[in-house]
């Protein structure tokens, strides 16, 4: 018998796929879809769609070239990946440089360390996506009711965006939001459950406008501190590239950047479960859980979370991480481009400083704990 | 020769995990065709087929330091592909919303390209109704009126597939339904008698 509607259900796949369902056969093919049975038959059905040379043929549609300009705007760059004319011209200057000190018989190493542009530090502000596509600059979109979405209106408060969803009205189709913050940008948000997110810079949250159903996922990429509101019935999961975090009222903070090889995750208060495809753990409070994203492989140890969750203070701790990824998140905030003139250097540094301060006091702090830079435009070189 | 596109494939995939965006596009190249097809046998959609083309090649880019570690990079394509249009199919393409357009869509009303040609004479209404349709829809709906032309001769000349030749044609019409049903006029019933016939072009 279930052989039988398994076989139906492909072959409905197949006929749909090939053109040649008929208008009855809608009907049918839109049951099983709503059973949501047989996954494995739809899996099987959409490899073997892939794999058919057959399909390429009438791709005709559009212009490849303009189809991957399009992608250019959202394929990140991580500043890491050096194009090689970055590498040269930073290369060239501090060749210049070193020439300079050579000439002058001054020595080189003050010339290296001249600032010629200071760079400010990052702040409030975000960009805001309508369900639509419209974009709303929040750095300078002015307080008040900025939109409505779904049965929720959202309104700017300073540096906070708050959902409000009116409980009577039913959720019937979830409307969907995206605050993104860019490099040098934070910004708060107190989703329509009362959850509140601090995002840092450089990250991106996807979230409904008001939940609905059993669980209340948003997604994230980049880092994000929650204080989710409880509601036990309704766990709160947040989706991350390769693993999710399943929670039901509780304090916690995630670093997922594509260009970070591990994703963290910090527990200050509650309980939390990560889930990725293989694998699943419970956090307990004061642990970081890391999951390397490579080998999918977890570990956990005990951190001070206060320093964890220190950027949602305004503060800037040096030396919590190892230095590379200290300062990519340096870079992150000052929006500067790193380039490893040699190895990256094997220092730990400790300090806290304010993050409302410009970039040459950062430099300037790590100068004192043995780091030596250069600097050109937002070009930083860090140097063996 | 197998063994050496083999050996340019991992190349490919090794610049690619560095950052470099032109090898990326390289293998956009290669892959694009067959992706986009199967997106839009998959969704009836060209539009939705070319986003979720663009998700499917940006996932790729945005991991890209995976890719050191993929030994048979077509399967490492299909599987995000599958992954991607999966959830698609679930929360746009079989959803009651689109329910009204598949069944047009594979209405099988036969009619001839001769049939089509006597029924030439419009209202003014009508007319305007399809001057006012987006201009690939007008296009496609020009096309196969006024020449009588079958999907496949329409999309050679539009450079499209005849699948979206087809989609163009059935959008095009439940606009002109819905556009048009409200006002009750003789003239117009005969035409939307005979444009609930007009999509029944074979390709």
């Amino acid at each position: 018998m279930n052989n039988h509607k398994r076989n139906e259900f492909r072959q409905l796949l197949r006929k749909y796929r090939d053109e040649k369902l008929t208008e009855e056969e809608i009907t049918l093919l839109y049951d099983y879809i709503r059973q949501d049975q047989f996954a494995d038959v739809m899996d099987e059905w959409l490899d073997e769609t892939f794999n058919n040379p057959a399909y390429a043929g009438a791709a005709v549609d559009y212009d490849p070239e303009l189809v991957f300009a399009g992608m250019r705007e959202h394929m990140n760059t991580p500043k890491r990946a050096l194009r090689w004319w970055k590498a040269a011209a930073a290369a060239a200057a501090i060749l210049v440089f070193a020439l300079l000190g050579y000439i002058s018989y001054r020595p080189s190493p003050v010339a290296e360390k001249e600032v010629v542009f200071d760079v400010p530090p990052g702040r409030q502000g975000a960009t805001l996506t309508l369900s639509g596509g419209r974009k709303i600059l929040l750095d300078s979109a002015s307080d008040g009711l900025l939109a409505n979405q779904g049965t929720a209106s959202l309104r700017k408060t300073g540096y906070q965006l708050n959902y409000q969803s009116d409980n009577k009205l039913p959720v019937d189709t979830p409307v969907f939001n995206t605050v993104s913050t860019p490099r040098g940008r934070q910004f708060k948000l107190v989703l329509a459950d009362g959850t509140q997110v601090w995002l840092n810079a450089g990250s991106e949250i996807r979230f409904p406008t008001a939940f609905s159903g059993k669980e209340r996922k948003i997604e994230l990429t980049g880092e994000a501190y929650f204080e989710v509101a409880g509601n036990a019935a309704v766990p709160f999961v947040v989706q991350l590239r390769d693993s999710r975090v399943v929670v039901l009222g509780t304090h916690f903070n995630i670093t997922d950047y594509d260009d970070e090889k591990n994703t963290n995750t910090t527990l200050l208060k509650g309980a939390v479960k990560i889930q990725t495809k293989d694998n699943e753990v419970l956090v307990k409070p004061g642990l970081q859980v890391t999951i390397d994203k490579n080998t999918g492989a977890f570990s956990s140890k005990a951190v001070d979370t206060e320093q964890v969750i220190a950027w949602t203070k305004d503060k800037l701790v040096l030396g919590n991480t190892d230095f590379a990824v200290m300062m990519r998140s340096i870079s992150r905030w000052y929006d500067i481009d790193l380039v490893y003139a040699g190895k990256v250097p094997e220092l730990r540094v400790g300090g806290c400083l304010h993050r409302n301060v410009n970039l040459s006091v950062v430099l300037g702090f790590l100068e004192e704990n043995g780091v030596h830079y250069t600097m050109s435009g937002k070009t930083v070189t860090i140097l063996p | 020769m197998h063994n050496d596109s083999l050996h340019t494939e991992r190349e490919l995939l090794l610049l690619i995990a560095e950052g470099d965006q032109h090898a990326f596009r390289q293998l956009f190249e290669i892959y694009w065709k067959q992706v986009f097809g199967a997106c839009l046998q998959l969704t009836k959609s060209p539009e939705l087929a070319k986003d979720l083309s663009q998700d499917i090649f940006l996932k790729i880019w945005n991991t890209r330091n995976r890719l050191t570690d993929v030994r048979s990079f077509k399967s490492y394509l299909f599987t995000i592909a599958r992954n991607t249009v999966r959830d698609q199919l679930r929360t746009t393409v079989f959803r009651e919303s689109n329910r009204e357009f598949l069944e047009h869509y594979f209405s099988g009303k036969a009619i001839s390209p001769q049939q089509v040609l006597e029924q030439k004479q419009l209202s003014d209404r009508l007319m305007r109704a399809i001057n006012s349709l987006p201009p690939k829809l007008h296009q496609v709906f020009m096309l196969s009126h006024l020449e009588g032309l079958s999907h496949k001769e329409i999309a050679e000349r539009l450079e499209i597939s005849p699948l979206s030749s087809k989609t163009y044609m059935v959008r095009a019409l439940l606009i002109l339904r819905r556009e048009l049903v409200s006002e009750p006029d003789r003239l117009l019933i005969i035409g939307l008698i005979y444009l609930s016939n007009i999509f029944s072009f074979f390709f």
